[in-house]
């Protein structure tokens, strides 16, 4: 019957053939290990939580979540500012209109 | 990119916290370079073509994943290895749709220079075989053996390395194939069948 071969005689086999790979085969892929050895990816840690069950975990922050997270802050400086100015521009028109008796209308219908 | 997805598709195995070393990497590449070369060997029918797979395969490794668990490393490799061989096939696919234009594609015939073999005679010890008779033999059912797994389709080759060269489980393997269990089970099936016809077509019964 063909469904009678069995798998891990093959794989036996086929373990035994990687024994006999030529000795410049075997020398490439010594120095395909090497190169790739080479660029293993090395984490400096940039970051580490302290006090916490994580403090043995570094945390590593790409250049480009750094540039969205300032740019975030700075519209949040702008923002408050515009609102905070804005503000301090409606109370001095307010306070003009009251020392100069010209409230308008709108002020007492409320 | 498909590497950068990669982990994500990876459940973690038990015991897999620990970081990898620089030595445990060095040493998984070890373990595993003759097999993966004669993963892509069988795929590409090329020495240099799977060399380069391998090389590509293992900086792909190191490079993106060469931090993560020791445990986590067969897997990934496997996946990045056969993800490299596919790249190699979409890549000759489109080269041979403009060579054809102007050559034809040379058949390659498999050449039949020995005589079928009956079968092993060495059954306590296979891989280290008594005699060099027996050692020639076991070369030639080797060879056999190599041949049919080269005209197996891609998938079912890969199937059956992975689930029982590589020793993965059906999971596993599916995973690493970005495939569905029951597509394992039966490009495996489908596989040994496969094997079993050609080889039997030689002569060749495994004791």
């Amino acid at each position: 019957m063909t469904d009678e071969l069995p798998p891990d005689k093959i794989a036996k086999l086929l373990t035994q053939s990687t024994r006999h790979l030529d000795s410049g085969t075997l020398s490439a892929l010594s120095n395909a290990r090497q190169n790739a050895l080479q660029r293993q990816a090395v984490r400096a840690p940039v970051l580490t939580l302290a006090a916490s069950r994580w403090a043995h975990v570094p945390v590593h922050i790409p250049t480009y979540q750094w540039v969205f997270a300032g740019l975030v802050a700075a519209m949040l400086v702008i923002g408050t500012g515009y609102w905070h100015h804005d503000q301090e521009q409606q109370i001095t028109e307010l306070e003009v209109a009251i020392l100069t008796d010209e409230l308008p209308i709108e002020v007492f219908v409320d | 990119m498909r590497h950068e997805r990669l982990f994500a598709t990876i459940p973690p195995r038990k015991g897999a916290s620990k970081l990898s070393s620089p030595a445990e990497l060095a040493q998984f590449l070890s373990s595993v370079e003759r097999r993966a070369y004669k993963h892509a060997l069988y795929a590409v029918r090329d020495e240099h073509t799977a060399l380069d797979i391998v090389q590509d395969a293992m900086i792909k490794l190191a490079e993106k994943y060469g931090g993560k668990p020791a445990a986590e490393l067969p897997l990934l490799f496997q996946r990045i290895l056969q993800n490299t061989i596919r790249d190699h096939y979409r890549r000759q696919k489109v080269r041979n749709a403009w060579t054809t234009l102007f050559s034809s594609l040379a058949p390659k015939n498999e050449s039949d220079d020995f005589d079928p073999l009956d079968s092993l005679r060495d059954e306590e010890n296979q891989s280290a075989p008594a005699t060099p008779d027996d050692a020639l033999r076991q070369n030639q059912v080797i060879a056999l053996i190599e041949q049919a797994l080269v005209k197996l389709p891609a998938r079912q080759r890969e199937a059956f390395l992975l689930r029982y060269w590589e020793g993965m489980d059906t999971t596993e393997t599916a995973i690493t194939m970005g495939c569905s269990e029951g597509s394992v089970k039966t490009h495996c099936s489908r596989a040994a069948h496969a094997l079993a016809v050609a080889l039997k077509e030689k002569g060749v019964e495994l004791p």
